[in-house]
């Protein structure tokens, strides 16, 4: 049988409990009938059973909520890093105390809020019989009836002084806007969970440089270092400086470039070939390959040039100033001029 | 993983025998790469030395006396500035008994320095500025802070682990004399002492052991600092 | 089925019921509405318009208080900017004095938060009915002080950009913060002081935005009956949302006492001499009422003027804060002296520096401005004509809340400048990005409150309604009677 919702607005209590009376008297459940106000009436006053109240029972499932994590936060995180501090016991029990009363009355309230919406169906998206009266202090009685009674609904109302009557069907549609708001809700927070958690296990990698990552300081066979500015430091011999060029090469004599083809041989074959074309054993391995060094483009390097490459290393060549003092660098140096056009 | 064994890391400052010269306090400076501030900074009390030369004048001109004593982090086993941190980062080495201070983990809360009795603890106002060539003068071994971060002496605890590991790979006890911190390696006169007082042959033992002018800073106030101060009768040197 | 009856004369809606012939009693009617709100019932259209209407009002008077207020919150922004860029060095920090005016101001504005907490819930415990149209200024003082407060953690510690480590979250290295620090008890209790304060204040809202939904259009109506939820006013609904705000004010208001005992306990449990005293657990507490009531006061002298809102906010209602103010005042003269007298008393060379400091030194013209707002202006509240005269108790409490923030920076700056070592004191000198910081945040607060202003409605329409419908008028002899009967 379909239903109708009819609503009437009063301005007393008096005459609103008294059409509740004569509704009841009608046969009407009481949970047919709801009372609408500005403000909230006591039932004595009109006559209507107590409202069973649910906010309590959420409270106090969240006060255990609150407490049970008010026990992890302190007890728990004691025991997980277990770490001294100040001479206090790993779980010390003022603090402790302390946080499992905030944490507990945290849960509580915030619980005994969720539970006012969801006890009040809130947010109400459906369409709902109203009228904008009832905030200007008058009293509402909405009564959901079958079809055939809303004319007797409606002249009790009238009777007892009701005024701005109103009807509507009492259809309800499927109300999927509450349903979506709270999908909603409740899914920002499921991901913005995650999402947090995936950040704070380094899954979705958000580093980014923090202040003391890089030390000023320098470590040893660490670089660049700071050069003495130039002539600081009495030098005998040759020597390299970082952006100076290498001083007092050796002269280029028989015996050097001897010493310096079996030094070649012993350290620069392998990749430069034996005969320095760049074509050693190990050339293939190396992108971009070892130079020719007997090309016009190596040749026409200075000799301090050829130094630095062999005291720092060039791209993959890997630096060779452990290999070969400064003297036995300039022995190769001095070889590989006489490579020349070769 | 090595496990070593339990030290009680203790220093011994003997007031009678400190000049006040102020070499413990340049010595610490190079060695854990604490940063000098300017004059401005200074005079507001910024300076950050981790063992300053306190000095308190007494008497009238002209019977002024000097008193000064060396102060540096007492490393107390019961550290006031250590349950105050918030996120752990001043804690308990229960195995060396030192107060650990975890230069990254600092969120720069200040608490630490409000509960600390003895005020030896020091904050980055600023991030410390090496000009030039003195960057080449910093030891790798320590953390150069950034501004916002607190920090503290640590009885050169990267001195400490290279001797533990020294003597670990030449598979042989730690002997007395293997640590040496920065300002007690400075300092002319031997007035600072360091060992283990778990090592029944260390000088530093030996020298706190039944000694009757050993006296610890602001001990009442129940912190059980890990330094102990010798002073014996009066004298104008060392106050 | 009983006969319908038609409304009885007592049965009228109280803004029908008629005055009476006799004019002895019409004379005592008239004086008992002039004096009480909740006797002086109007029809409820024209009260809902009263608290409509000025949010309305965009005056060229509000466009301007809007604009320096943002620019006060601008500035201080920039300057923490500033701030963060170059290090804490360009404030006046120094050593010892580690703990300056951030969180002096730290402390003042939790303490502001808390008178708010109190008057709605802890009056509406006690069923006092004087508080039906304060307390959503009151809550609301509540909620903007905190907010302001708690962006002064961020502000005063040295890396802001790690602030989440001291939040208990799992994670890869699995480090959690550390709750031996009072510091995150701090947190924890602020935020649930917070957060709850936000949900009563929300709670209590709910059917005054049922009401501005039904009286507004546009943009407005839509704003209201989205956050309205539906509201239509059930039985269910109203039952649902007694037994939440029962538990709201049962349950929040030991967590206000909890509060700022936890933000005391920041000092308290230090080894600093003159900090290292139990009494300051509930010290602070009053404290914080203390000046709380007194900007409450303030906001509500404020409302009441530019929103033209005397209807609502009489002579009663600051006669009532007063009596409050007074008797917070008479308890804070006791805490305090408590505090004084016992390190006066002993002999800790420290201690009595710190004194001689505060009572003869370079911080007693502040000191002595303190005693004076705190203990000698609010003294002038035990008479009669003080309290009914509602610009003198603004007064005393701008006094109250000026005198509670030099309390705040005696405690906290000076005594850091003396400790254990005598070697080491120092003392604190105020520097720009502390007063652009501290005026920024009272440009917070007065600003969010503008802008509230505009947005919701500033009386609880629904309590005042209540009241009015609850309190009457009961001939005794001669005489008509205030009465109240006592809603569940």
């Amino acid at each position: 049988m379909a239903k109708t919702l009819v609503l009437g607005l009063f301005h007393e209590a008096s005459p609103t409990a008294d059409t509740l009376d004569q509704l009841r008297g009608l046969g009407i459940a009481d949970d047919e009938i709801t009372v609408l106000s500005s403000i909230p009436y006591r039932a004595e006053i009109l006559g209507r059973p107590r409202p069973k109240g649910r906010v309590g029972t959420y409270a106090g499932a969240g006060a255990i909520l609150g407490l049970a994590t008010g026990l992890f936060l302190s007890v728990g995180i004691f025991l997980l890093y277990p770490i001294e501090q100040g001479g206090q016991p790993i779980v010390p029990i003022p603090p402790t105390l302390i946080i499992l009363f905030e944490v507990t009355m945290l849960g509580t309230m915030w619980a005994a809020f969720l539970g006012l919406l969801r006890a009040n169906r809130f947010p109400i998206t459906k369409s709902q019989l109203y009228d904008p009266r009832i905030t200007e202090g008058h009293l509402g009685v909405l009564v959901e009836v079958g079809d055939a009674h809303a004319d007797q609904v409606e002249s009790i109302l009238r009777t007892n002084g009701a005024h701005h009557l109103k009807r509507a069907e009492a259809a309800t549609p499927p109300d999927f806007r509450h349903r979506a708001f709270w999908a909603t809700i409740i899914g920002a927070v499921v991901v913005g969970a995650i999402l947090v958690t995936l950040v704070a296990y380094n899954v979705i990698d958000l580093s980014f440089p923090t202040n003391m990552a890089d030390q000023a300081s320098i470590a040893s066979q660490q670089g660049p270092r700071l050069a003495a500015p130039a002539q600081a430091v009495p030098i005998q011999g040759p020597v390299s400086i970082d952006d100076q060029p290498a001083t007092e090469p050796l002269a280029s004599t028989p015996d050097s470039i001897a010493r310096g083809k079996t030094l070649f041989d012993i350290h620069c074959a392998l990749c430069h070939g034996q005969d320095a074309k760049g074509d050693g054993k190990l050339s293939g391995f190396f992108n971009p390959k070892p130079k020719d060094l007997t090309s016009a483009a190596v040749q026409e390097l200075s000799d301090q040039e050829i130094y630095m490459v062999i005291t720092n290393g060039f791209g993959p060549m890997p630096s060779l100033a452990e290999n070969l003092s400064r003297t036995e660098r300039w022995d190769v140096i001095n070889y590989i001029r006489t490579l020349k056009g070769k | 993983m090595a496990e070593f064994p339990n030290r009680k890391w203790t220093m011994v400052v003997d007031l009678d025998k400190c000049t006040g010269c102020n070499a413990c306090v340049v010595a610490c400076h190079a060695e854990n790469n604490v940063p000098i501030q300017t004059e401005q900074e200074s005079t507001r009390g910024r300076a950050m030395h981790w063992i300053r030369v306190e000095r308190y004048w007494e008497g009238e001109y002209p019977n002024i006396k000097a008193r000064f004593m060396p102060v540096m982090c007492q490393q107390c086993g019961r550290a006031p500035c250590e349950p105050v941190c918030p996120v752990y980062a001043t804690n308990h080495s229960e195995r060396e008994n030192l107060n650990l201070q975890v230069y990254n983990r600092c969120v720069g809360t200040r608490y630490c320095q409000n509960n600390d009795p003895y005020k030896v603890r020091f904050f980055n106002f600023f991030d410390p500025e090496f000009a030039g060539t003195l960057k080449e003068q910093l030891n790798p071994d320590v953390t150069v802070r950034s501004a916002g971060v607190m920090e503290k002496c640590t009885f050169c605890v990267q001195r400490i682990r290279r001797g533990e590991e020294q003597a670990l790979v030449e598979n042989r006890p730690l002997r007395d004399g293997d640590v040496v911190p920065a300002c007690v390696q400075a300092c002319p006169s031997s007035a600072l002492v360091f060992g283990d007082l778990n090592d029944p042959n260390a000088q530093a033992t030996k020298l706190v052991r039944e000694n009757q002018r050993k006296f610890r800073l602001l001990e009442e106030l129940g912190t059980e600092p890990q330094v102990y101060y010798l002073k014996g009768g009066q004298s104008n040197v060392g106050g | 089925m009983s006969e319908a009856k038609p409304a009885g004369k007592r049965d009228r809606a109280v803004w029908r019921r008629p005055m009476p012939q006799d004019e002895d009693l019409a004379h005592q009617i008239e004086h008992e509405r002039e004096q009480h709100l909740l006797l002086d019932p109007r029809y409820p259209l024209n009260i809902d318009q009263d608290v409509l209407d000025p949010m309305y009002r965009l005056t060229k008077r509000f466009w301007v208080m809007f604009v320096i207020l943002f620019g006060l919150v601008a500035m201080a922004g920039t300057t923490w900017l500033v701030q963060m860029w170059w290090g804490l060095g360009i404030t006046g920090l120094d050593r010892p004095v580690m703990w300056a005016i951030y969180i002096v101001d730290f402390v003042y504005f939790i303490g502001i938060g808390h008178a708010g907490t109190f008057i709605s819930a802890a009056l509406r415990v006690l069923k006092i009915e004087w508080r039906r149209p304060i307390s959503r200024a009151a809550e609301l003082v509540t909620v903007f002080g905190l907010i302001t407060a708690a962006m002064f953690p961020l502000i005063h510690i040295g890396r802001p950009w790690k602030f989440y480590w001291l939040l208990p979250y799992p994670n890869e290295r699995q480090i959690w913060p550390s709750y031996h620090s009072p510091l995150l008890w701090d947190m924890t209790a602020i935020m649930t002081y917070l957060s709850c304060s936000i949900l009563f204040a929300w709670i209590s809202i709910i059917p005054d935005l049922a009401m501005a939904r039904d009286h507004t259009q546009g943009w407005r109506h839509t704003f209201y009956e989205m956050l309205a939820f539906g509201w239509r006013g059930t039985e269910t609904e109203w039952a649902n949302h007694e037994t939440a705000l029962n538990i709201f004010s049962y349950g929040i208001i030991p967590v206000m006492f909890s509060v700022h005992t936890i933000v005391s306990w920041d000092f308290a449990m230090a080894l600093q001499p003159a900090w290292h005293s139990t009494i300051f657990g509930p010290y602070f507490v009053i404290g914080a009422l203390f000046s709380g009531v007194g900007a409450v006061i303030i906001a509500l002298a404020l409302i009441r003027k530019f929103m033209h809102l005397d209807y609502f906010l009489r002579q009663e209602h600051f006669d009532g804060m007063a009596k409050f103010l007074l008797l917070l005042s008479l308890a804070w003269d006791y805490f305090y002296f408590n505090d004084v007298i016992v390190p006066w008393y002993g002999q800790d060379p420290v201690e009595k520096t710190i004194l001689a400091i505060l009572t003869g030194g370079t911080m007693a013209p502040l000191f002595y401005l303190m005693l004076f707002s705190n203990v000698l202006l609010p003294a002038t509240l035990f008479l009669k004509r003080v309290r009914n005269s509602i610009p003198a108790v603004i007064v005393v409490a701008i006094f109250v809340n000026i005198g509670m923030y030099i309390e705040r920076y005696l405690i906290i700056p000076v005594s850091l400048g003396q400790n254990w070592l005598p070697f080491d004191w120092g003392y604190y000198v105020l520097h720009l990005p502390e007063t652009l910081i501290t005026l920024g945040a009272f440009g917070f607060i007065f600003f969010a409150f503008l802008a509230v202003s505009r947005l919701f409605p500033l009386i609880p329409v629904w309590e005042v309604y209540e009241g009015q419908v609850l309190q009457g008028l009961r001939r005794i002899g001669r005489a008509l009677v205030p009465t109240r009967s006592e809603p569940d």
